[in-house]
């Protein structure tokens, strides 16, 4: 009788599939505090339906009632709504956002409390960089469909076998950055950023236009002149052309050097794939991000 | 009519005047319970007897009882008696012997585990173990009649003696096609009615009658058959037991493990159905001889070879050819050998020479699997048996073709200056050495050596530009040696106890060899190595206690050691089986404690590592080795001869399972985090499971018809605190429900069948809303699609439907079946996968990936 009773009991709960969507809008924090800025902003949204348009101003995700604090060693700030962008909190005043300052972020919104805290790298300096470029362009495949998805056999849809991949001409673009570290162990993401009108850059699984490491695997070449505490990263973008003979097309390029703890580096290495996937998170009872980062920037322009 | 004769509580009183001896016995037994077993012939001639006892000696008043007449009353066991001759009581007379035999198959010579053993008298049974050899101990001298009976084999009626040589015993295989079931006397001595819970034993013929998916014989494919067994895909996958990992089953062939046992990237297994003579499948519920898993153990064991005459079996399917041969070399050596292989590259060609404008190069498109099995069995004698059984297998893939692949070929085949080279080869390879050892009746010896390696390299040259380069060559070697010793001691009818150590040694090597060239200044190299080693010491003791003809408990205690991390347990084990009614119903159930020292992962960000490999690491002082806690419990019905019912439940939990950190790591990066174990492991959380369930399952076997019905109803789920998890969720193979269904016509020259399987989707993790985030180095925040739990939805349910027809005929008199199996005969498109992409206003877009349409499959086998 007991073993029927149980026997019934698993049926039941097995059938008890509570795997139905049901989510409240949740809040959102998004704030990078940056080594030697003065600003400290957070800007507040929330989670929104699927079903509701989301436009890209924010103006309507933008949490614009929420109560949010800052808390640097020990004392605590309010940071207060920005009436001119919505969702946009921030210090009255300055803040001391020197390198190893520890901070804590609290905001309240409809019940919601959520937390982040983290601490500022010391500052990041991109010291040299290098660019070489070939003298004409290069044979190369312009999409790798077949790597970054691969069919698994699985589906047998014979329309998978088409990879979608095409050959073409590129210009491949290296640049190289050094800098020094700080023997810590600190991350760091590395960007090439180009700003191409016509054709865009390439951006395909064999290059390497953005890297995220740990500072101490940005190792300086061999052959290179370097100091221990030299940092060197050397990154690939594609600039691909119609025709064999066609120049490289002069444009901009941003070289971005960011030095930050774990939490940005996994943020930053999560937050490529949004139809798939939420970014790894700090903010403990929310969404999104707040930490503390140093960041260099440079534009160069990449001539004809 | 009862006599006076009283039981109250221990107190017998008997009071019996001039009482026929026949009712005298038959009283004595109604009012006692107890069992008193006895030829007719012995009573027939006996005259009338008198008694009169008071006291609490149940022997006592069985002497009381006979006294006067040429009878005694020996005990057997708890509340039994035999009643034999007292000219034997002398004191030299052997008063107590072994009754033992050796139960083989007829047809091929080859011993029968498992073998049900019953003394119809008697109501007391043996099964025969590994080697087909069983001893019932301390028998009152003297013959006895012996039903031997066998899943797929005819019942054998016979009269052995106790006190006699061991005897030979050969069961004919049963016809099973279009044969009618016999009908069984008393189905007291079914030998399906005796296994413990959690096992799946059943004859090899009848696995092979189960529907296999690619269309030829294939063991794990039938045992996907049975409630509680899935895969952890459509066709490809690992096996999923009772809501486990595909790495938490043990593969043992002849005693020594298989560490991947698939071929064709898991579509088909490596394990033959045919080059098996037996396999036991251990569901949560394995006894004390086996560890090492957590969720099942599957023993295989190789076909001996035939000893009367040869035989073989040549198979043609549309992915492989097969041939299986098995031989008396001479009175005391057999020998079976089988080889497999795929021949799609031999019909297609695996190397395409291409010329254009005066260039030459030579395109691959090679893809090949193979097997190779063999055993020789030796017997000098009765008592001495040595076995030796190799096995080797792998797959290999070599490839060298331009990125832009199509259908139309012409646009491709010619040289390539951008191209991707990958030589993958990956397999099993084993030997292992038995000997088995029958010093006396009671004693049975089996010393088992094995070495097991499984090795796989991927080799990978890829250039997808005039300046750019990727060349990675990553290995990995596992192997595992091992010695141990099993003892059978057949200690009384009551007591069978069975021990054993082992010892195995365990070595894990991997080296990451890649440069890798974006550009001529971007170059990053990587050389790395990892070596692992480790000592597993084991040792296990269990009794299969029969205490009355009702019950069989088999209490165990399993104590392992592992070096790496220096790990001990002592792990209890029990299982029992109680026949409520002899022959109709019987109840099993079970408790357990398992432990398990390997992992299983892979590099989850590397495209080019671990596509075809799987990797092993031990746990150590950091990794805990993974612990589970199972209970199980059901009950067996049989309503008629035709009918087998069968309903278990189960629950597991377990810990310090490794669940990955990143559900949605997608495989992004090229060379990922090498093979540095603690790099590997950062994408690894340690979690606890649990998983409960019901499983159902029935067969009818009548005439030409065989009904096979398995439903699983259940939960599976998996929660990390290291990840944040408060609250369990379900694994990524979690099946509320699964219902399998066979229905199979089989007459002398025709075969149809129709399978289907219809189950939940598997989860998913759907998104739930959106958000937007920005980032440092962007204008514009980017929109996410939200989604707060892993695996919080379910892919639409997943049904499929197989057809086989089958015809048998002969060709120069050898039995010839062709067979044509059509997968998902009605061509239904399951969703396999779904990707959401966010629209521009709102909703998302929902792309279904969907499964194979309809497939058909051919298969020519020939009896040789």
């Amino acid at each position: 009788m007991l073993s029927g009773f149980l026997i019934v009991m698993m049926v039941l709960l097995a059938a008890c599939d509570s795997l139905e969507p049901d989510a409240p809008d949740r809040l959102v924090a998004e704030g990078f505090l940056t080594t030697g800025s003065d600003d400290v902003v957070v800007k507040l949204s929330r989670t929104r339906p699927l079903q509701e348009p989301f436009p890209r101003d924010g103006t309507q995700s933008a949490v614009t009632d929420a109560s949010a604090f800052i808390t640097f060693n020990g004392t605590t700030h309010e940071l207060l709504p920005d009436e001119a962008v919505p969702g946009r909190y921030q210090l009255n005043g300055t803040a001391d956002l020197s390198a190893g300052r520890a901070f804590a972020f609290e905001a309240t919104w409809q019940g919601q409390e959520v937390y982040a805290d983290g601490a500022l790298p010391p500052p990041v300096e991109i010291d040299s960089f290098s660019v070489s470029i070939t003298e004409a362009p290069i044979q190369a495949v312009l999409f790798d469909s077949v790597f970054v998805d691969p069919a698994p056999l699985d589906s047998l849809q014979l329309d998978s076998l088409r990879t979608g991949a095409e050959e073409g001409f590129v210009y491949p673009v290296e640049i190289t950055l050094w800098w020094e570290d700080v023997e810590k162990d600190y991350w760091v993401r590395t960007r090439l950023q180009p700003d191409i009108r016509a054709g865009g850059a390439l951006d395909n699984f064999f290059l390497r236009p953005e890297d995220v490491q740990q500072e101490a695997e940005a190792k300086c070449p061999e052959d290179a002149a370097c100091s221990h505490s030299t940092r060197s990263w050397t990154g690939v973008y594609g600039v691909p052309v119609q025709e064999e003979d066609e120049p490289l097309p002069a444009h901009s390029v941003l070289l971005a050097l960011i030095r930050s703890d774990q939490t940005y580096a996994q943020f930053a290495v999560s937050r490529d794939d949004p139809a798939r996937r939420d970014p790894v998170s700090n903010v403990e009872g929310g969404l999104g991000i707040v930490t503390g980062l140093a960041l260099d920037t440079l534009r160069i322009q990449i001539p004809q | 009519m009862l006599l006076p004769l009283t039981v109250v509580g221990q107190d017998i009183e008997v009071d019996i005047q001039d009482e026929q001896l026949r009712r005298a016995l038959q009283s004595f037994q109604s009012q006692t319970g107890v069992n008193l077993v006895y030829a007719e012939r012995l009573i027939d001639e006996e005259p009338v007897v008198t008694c009169q006892y008071r006291g609490d000696s149940m022997r006592e008043a069985l002497e009381c009882l006979l006294q006067g007449v040429s009878l005694r009353a020996d005990h057997v066991r708890r509340q039994q008696y035999v009643l034999v001759a007292a000219e034997g009581n002398g004191p030299d007379a052997p008063v107590r012997a072994p009754m033992a035999g050796w139960v083989t198959d007829a047809e091929t010579g080859e011993g029968l585990p498992g073998a049900h053993i019953f003394l119809r008298g008697l109501d007391q049974g043996a099964v025969s173990n590994d080697a087909g050899y069983f001893a019932l101990p301390n028998l009152p001298a003297g013959p006895y009649r012996v039903r031997i009976s066998y899943v797929g084999y005819e019942t054998k009626d016979t009269t052995l003696v106790a006190g006699g040589a061991a005897a030979s015993l050969e069961l004919q295989p049963r016809e099973l096609r279009g044969s009618q079931v016999t009908v069984e006397a008393d189905r007291r001595d079914r030998p399906d009615l005796n296994v413990l819970p959690g096992v799946v034993n059943a004859p090899m013929q009848y696995l092979e009658e189960l529907p296999s998916y690619s269309g030829e014989s294939d063991l794990l494919q039938a045992l996907q058959w049975m409630p509680g067994i899935q895969r952890s895909g459509e066709l490809t996958g690992g096996m999923v037991v009772r809501g486990g990992q595909s790495d938490q089953n043990l593969y043992l062939l002849d005693g020594a493990p298989v560490y991947h046992p698939w071929h064709a990237f898991n579509v088909v297994s490596t394990f033959q159905t045919e080059t098996f003579k037996n396999i036991n499948l251990y569901r949560d519920a394995f006894p004390a001889e086996y560890g090492g898993r957590l969720s099942s153990v599957l023993d295989a064991e190789m076909r001996d070879g035939n000893r009367s005459g040869t035989r073989g079996v040549a198979g043609l399917s549309l992915l492989s050819g097969r041939l299986m041969l098995e031989t008396p070399v001479t009175d005391d050596i057999s020998v079976m050998i089988s080889a497999r292989r795929s021949y799609i590259d031999q019909v297609a060609g695996s190397r395409h020479p291409v010329e254009q404008d005066g260039v030459r190069d030579t395109l691959r498109t090679g893809y090949f699997f193979y097997d190779v099995s063999a055993k020789a069995t030796y017997r000098p004698s009765a008592n001495h048996r040595l076995s030796l059984t190799y096995y080797g297998g792998g797959d290999n893939l070599d490839l060298r073709l331009p990125f832009d692949l199509s259908l139309d070929f012409t646009s491709w085949l010619r040289p390539a200056s951008l191209f991707f080279e990958l030589d993958h080869d990956w397999g099993n390879q084993l030997m292992s050495a038995r000997y088995q050892y029958l010093p006396s009746d009671r004693l049975f010896i089996t010393s088992t050596a094995y070495a097991s390696s499984y090795r796989a390299r991927e080799r990978a040259l890829i250039r997808p530009s005039e300046l750019s380069t990727i060349d990675s060559a990553y290995d990995i070697d596992l192997l595992e040696g091992g010695v141990g010793v099993d003892i059978d001691y057949f200690a009384t009818l009551e007591h069978q106890v069975r021990a054993g150590v082992q010892v195995k040694r365990h070595v894990f090597n991997s080296t990451l060899d890649a440069r890798v060239q974006r550009s001529p200044g971007a170059v990053d190299t990587i050389d790395d190595e990892s070596q692992l080693r480790a000592v597993e010491l084991s040792a296990y003791v269990q009794d299969t206690w029969q205490p009355t003809s009702r019950w069989t408990i088999q209490p165990g205690l399993r104590f392992s050691y592992f070096s790496s991390g220096a790990h001990t347990h002592l792990r209890p084990r029990l299982n029992a089986r109680y026949a409520v009614i002899p022959g109709l119903l019987s109840a099993r159930a079970g408790v357990g404690l398992h432990v398990q020292y390997l992992h299983q992962l892979k590099d989850r960000s590397a495209f080019l590592h671990n596509m075809v490999s799987n990797r092993w690491i031990p746990s150590d002082s950091d990794v805990r080795p993974s612990t589970s806690r199972h209970i199980s419990g059901g009950v067996e019905l049989y309503p008629a001869d035709w009918l087998t019912l069968s309903v278990e439940s189960y629950l597991r939990t377990a810990s310090n399972i490794l669940i990955p950190r990143d559900e949605f790591q997608r495989r992004d990066g090229l060379v990922g985090s090498g093979v540095e174990v603690g790099s590997l492991l950062g994408q690894y959380e340690p979690g606890s499971g649990r998983a409960f369930g019901v499983e159902v399952g029935a067969e009818a076997r009548s005439g030409p018809w065989t009904v096979h019905f398995a439903y699983h109803g259940g939960q599976s789920r998996s929660r990390s605190r290291a990840l944040g998890e408060e609250d369990f969720r379900p694994t990524r193979f979690d099946v509320p429900h699964a219902l399998q269904t066979m229905v199979k016509r089989t007459t002398n020259r025709w075969e149809i069948g129709l399978s289907t399987e219809l189950r939940n989707g598997f989860p998913e993790s759907v998104p739930e809303a959106r958000f937007g985030l920005g980032d440092v180095l962007e204008d514009e925040p980017t929109l996410y699609l939200h989604r707060p739990e892993v695996n919080n939805g379910r892919l639409p349910a997943y049904w499929r439907a197989d057809l086989s027809v089958a015809y048998r005929f002969g060709i120069a008199g050898s039995p010839v079946k062709a067979q044509v199996n059509l997968y998902n005969v009605l061509g239904r498109r399951n969703i396999v996968s779904r990707r959401y992409d966010p629209s521009p206003e709102a909703g998302v877009a929902v792309q279904d990936r969907r499964g194979i349409p309809l497939i058909p499959l051919f298969e020519l086998q020939v009896e040789l």
